[in-house]
């Protein structure tokens, strides 16, 4: 039932997007890779459902946003679908990035507003 | 994202979910899970991978496109599995929206397209009125003209009178049509010519030198297209005249068979006031309106009265009326064309409910199927989609199918002569009848096709499953709604029964009426003698040459002459004055035939009294007429009318009653006979208003009639190589042209009530059918529980007879109050008439309890063992 109500936590809408360029900036990784990323770093707490990551990569990719490339995995003897992030990506993560912070800091000061505010 | 890439995109999509899945199953297995468990868990964590395809395609431009593409290709799948029901919607709808397209081409040929002339939605006809005589079409004279022209209510006003001519020269004699119109005949319509120019105001004046206007017909055909024969002279009845320009081919004014215009002077002192003869037209001033004209015309109108008080003296009742170009050409096909239309409506509603309950009851079936795809992860958006796509290339194949027949009704059927609407350009199939068939068929598919597809999306698929398909208590809504389409079904068809068989009854008593003269094997043909060359009495000569020389023919039976042949346009009529009684010129109208001695022997007509005139007679001054039976009743009551004398005015002698023959159809079957006199064609005519010149050869035939055509048009050559002979037909032929504004409509009608009965007939056997298919499994137990095949057979015959009822008692209704709009188009027969109600209702009782016997009797068969135990 907790995994349930975890995986209702929807993501805002161009949330994942953000997340997904965040965690190319490390470097080039592959789907399953960037999904268990986001999902470990966040203690679980957003369980990466397929049907929007992929989704969410081929979009980045349709927008130029990321290039993918088959490569050969280190670990692995396999190909995987490297994902990349290009300079158009960075571009947009900044832009991303600013606008998400003045997002949450309005939405903080709704929520818990300064007492000199008051 | 090239839509072209899509099918390797696809690959390379479905080979990185298969690459990360198969790593997740790696890592679980890394994990400690068995081999299988790691798989499952792998597969869990992925989710629905088909799902994520198809969201990830939604990521790519061309999602939408590719979506449409795989609906409409699944779309397609469907109706293949499902052939027959494909191939009777389709049928259905081609026929529906094939016979609404072929009619509404004929209403938007009539009233909806623009007559072909710039000015035309302000151009009116004027006429003279009579209430007294009920003449409500009657032509002007020059002095009105003068008057009437200087009206300020028109911006233009023309007069204009046709006739025929020769054009001889180079290649055979040709007789044409002729139009002669006062200065501003060309402005009014606003028309401008495709070559050369109109005439001027010098070429309008008396005595100018001739000149011409050519139809583009005649110039493409006589003289091949030529662009340099403005200019050039050209021979109109023998006289030299100079061709000034060609119209283009969109004017056919004043009717589809006129060929040249020329001018027609008219004196400003003209006092012919008893001359009426000119036709008028005129363009009414922007801002005028057409009652606002009509007054004014009234005003002129007691000037003129009061300037002729001589002429006009007892015309007490003479009015001037104003009507529509548009009115004038198609008013009285008005009601026609829209109970067609409304006929053709009728139709395609009883199509689109057939088509309707064909989809509820597959909606039925298909339940399951949309269950398991809901199941499988598809969106209620998604079912909707694919349903409603399926119903749209349903509707738009089986609306392509019907334009084809409309194009193929419209080809074949040669609407433009039935309707004698050749001056409005014919009946076409254009872009707005495109449009309206696509809008026909799109509005018609998203209605019928919404519905189903609503009621599909919203059933709850865990239920469906768990029936496995069987609805176990057949859900009583949706069989009402079914019930429901049958009942407007027979309803909708009951109406069309009723109309055709209207139709058909006045179309039968037409054929029935006794037309007074025997139409078989008789040839007729008009005979023009060009003025210049024919004096009146080389005229008489003429005729009878020509007479002599064809009854000399093999196979001739009888020959005549006569001015105007019954069924065509019989307009000439006069007034008399009957001895030994006070003038009375209001009364005394009769139609006035001028004929050779065997007319009645040719055109087959009884004499009742007296006897024919004889060729002996002709030769004298005249002294004697024939008048019809309806003249003699109406003058000589009671007496015997023979040796009774007439005359035509105090100028002309005193005509005998010599004889009086049956009355005939002159002026078609539908129309009652008017009193009628006969004159003698003789040596030594008296002037009345005829053209001698322009008669007609009347031959009755011991065979074939037309075999004999040519036989006479080499002795009309021998006698004048000159003469043109035109409107070559036999008298039957002439008999059915008249009454083709009945045929027409019910032939058509004819036509849609039987598509309406077999629509009808396979909606009410598909639905019952499928109700038996359904409660298989009720019968069964019903008949385990002691019932008998009789009873079943009564239980479902027992709808049959439920439907009929409910459905023949709307369709009575709805049939009596709509009826009354056909009322002008019927013959000796009353909208009301209760025979034709109750056929109606009798056919279409027993089209529906057949439709119910054969899925009732399948009831019967029932198996009660097979039916419980099986699914």
């Amino acid at each position: 039932m907790a995994k349930q109500a975890q995986q209702r936590v929807g993501l805002l809408q161009g949330t994942l997007d953000m997340l997904i360029l965040r965690t190319l900036l490390y470097g080039p990784a592959h789907g399953h890779q960037i999904g268990k990323h986001i999902q470990r770093t966040t203690n679980e707490f957003l369980q990466m459902q397929h049907g929007s990551l992929y989704p969410a990569l081929h979009r980045l990719e349709e927008r130029g946003w990321v290039s993918a490339k088959w490569e050969m995995a280190s670990d692995r003897n396999r190909e995987f679908k490297y994902y990349r992030l290009t300079d158009k990506g960075r571009k947009q993560l900044l832009v991303e990035e600013s606008q998400w912070k003045q997002m949450s800091e309005a939405v903080a000061r709704v929520m818990w507003p300064a007492v000199e505010e008051i | 994202m090239k839509w072209w890439r899509i099918k390797q995109r696809d690959e390379e999509l479905e080979r990185e979910l298969r690459a990360d899945l198969e790593l997740e199953e790696e890592e679980q297995r890394e994990n400690g899970l068995s081999a299988e468990d790691a798989r499952y868990a792998a597969r869990r964590a992925f989710g629905n991978t088909a799902l994520i395809k198809d969201q990830t395609h939604e990521a790519w431009d061309w999602a939408a496109f590719e979506r449409f593409l795989q609906v409409v290709r699944y779309a397609f799948r469907q109706l293949r599995k499902n052939s027959g029901f494909a191939a009777i919607c389709t049928v259905t709808l081609a026929l529906g929206i094939g016979a609404t397209t072929t009619i509404f081409s004929v209403v938007d040929s009539l009233l909806l397209r623009p007559l072909p002339y710039p000015n035309a939605p302000r151009v009116v006809r004027i006429w003279n009125t009579f209430a007294p005589r009920g003449m409500t079409e009657i032509p002007f004279s020059e002095p009105e003209f003068n008057e009437y022209r200087q009206s300020q209510s028109f911006a233009h006003v023309a007069g204009f009178s046709v006739g025929t001519l020769t054009l001889t020269g180079s290649g055979a004699p040709l007789h044409v049509a002729a139009s002669w119109g006062t200065p501003d005949f060309f402005s009014v319509m606003g028309t401008a010519p495709s070559l050369g120019r109109v005439f001027t105001s010098d070429e309008q004046q008396q005595g100018h030198a001739q000149v011409a206007v050519l139809s583009h017909r005649l110039w493409q055909s006589r003289f091949a297209s030529n662009r340099e024969i403005v200019g050039k002279p050209i021979l109109l009845n023998g006289q030299s005249c100079t061709v000034v320009g060609v119209m283009p081919q969109t004017f056919t004014f004043p009717n589809d068979d006129v060929d040249v215009w020329q001018p027609l002077p008219i004196a400003p002192a003209s006092d012919k006031v008893g001359d009426h003869y000119l036709d008028f037209v005129a363009e009414l001033k922007p801002q005028t309106t057409l009652n606002q004209a009509r007054s004014e015309m009234s005003t002129i109108l007691d000037r003129i009265l009061r300037k002729y008080p001589r002429y006009y003296g007892g015309a007490a009742g003479l009015g001037v009326n104003l009507i529509s170009l548009r009115e004038q050409m198609v008013g009285n096909l008005r009601p026609t064309v829209l109970v067609l239309m409304g006929g053709v409506g009728f139709m395609l509603l009883i199509a689109c409910t057939n088509v309707a309950s064909l989809h509820l009851a597959r909606g039925e079936d298909r339940k399951q199927e949309i269950a398991t795809r809901t199941a499988l992860g598809a969106t209620r958006w998604r079912i909707l989609y694919q349903v409603l796509i399926e119903n749209l290339v349903l509707f738009l194949v089986g609306g392509g199918l019907g334009l084809l027949l409309a194009l193929a009704c419209v080809k074949w059927l040669n609407l433009t002569d039935y309707l004698n609407v050749a001056q409005l350009g014919g009946v076409k199939l254009d872009l707005r009848v495109l449009v309206f068939a696509a809008v026909v068929s799109l509005s018609t598919g998203l209605l019928f096709g919404l519905v189903p597809a609503l009621k599909a999306s919203q059933s709850n698929f865990n239920d469906a499953l768990k029936a496995g398909g069987r609805d176990a208590m057949g859900s009583r809504h949706r069989t009402r709604i079914r019930s429901l389409l049958v009942i407007t079904e027979i309803a909708f068809s009951l109406v069309l029964l009723t109309g055709a068989g209207l139709m058909i009854g006045s179309l039968r008593n037409l054929l029935g009426v006794n037309l007074g003269f025997n139409p078989g094997n008789v040839i007729t043909m008009r005979l023009s003698l060009p003025e210049a060359r024919y004096s009146i009495v080389r005229t008489a000569a003429f005729y009878h040459q020509l007479q002599d020389r064809v009854r000399s023919l093999p196979g001739v039976e009888a020959v005549a002459i006569v001015n105007q042949l019954p069924m065509t346009d019989v307009t000439a009529n006069a007034s008399f004055d009957v001895e030994g009684r006070p003038s009375n010129t209001d009364i005394n109208v009769a139609d006035t035939q001028i004929i050779s001695p065997d007319y009645f022997r040719a055109m087959g007509i009884l004499l009742m009294r007296g006897r024919f005139l004889n060729d002996e007679e002709a030769k004298l001054p005249p002294a004697a007429v024939i008048v019809n039976q309806t003249l003699a009743c109406k003058v000589w009551a009671g007496t015997d009318p023979i040796g009774k004398r007439i005359r035509l005015g105090p100028d002309y002698p005193w005509l005998a009653v010599v004889g009086v023959v049956a009355d005939i159809k002159n002026h078609g079957p539908n129309v009652s006979t008017k009193p009628e006199m006969y004159f003698l064609l003789s040596d030594q005519p008296f002037q009345i208003w005829v053209d001698l010149r322009a008669m007609t050869l009347v031959v009755r035939t011991s065979s074939e009639p037309e075999q004999m055509v040519s036989a006479i048009r080499r002795q009309l050559k021998q006698l004048d190589p000159e003469l043109p002979i035109y409107k070559v037909s036999t008298l039957k032929a002439l008999v059915s042209s008249s009454i083709s504004q009945t045929r027409f409509p019910a032939l058509t009608l004819s036509l849609f009530a039987c598509a309406a009965l077999i629509l009808a007939a396979i909606g009410v056997y598909g639905v019952l059918a499928y109700t038996v298919a359904q409660r298989r499994h009720e019968i069964g137990v019903r008949m385990a529980l002691g019932a008998q095949r009789g009873q079943i057979l009564r239980f479902f015959l027992g709808r049959g007879v439920k439907w009929a009822a409910f459905g023949g008692g709307v369709g009575f209704m709805a049939a009596l109050m709509l009826v009354r709009f056909m009322r002008s188009m019927l013959f000796q027969i009353g909208p009301y008439d209760s025979k034709i109600f109750f056929t109606g209702m009798a056919v279409l009782s027993a089209v529906v309890l057949a439709a119910c016997f054969i899925p009732a009797l399948r009831a019967t068969r029932v198996d009660p063992s097979a039916a419980i135990r099986g699914e």
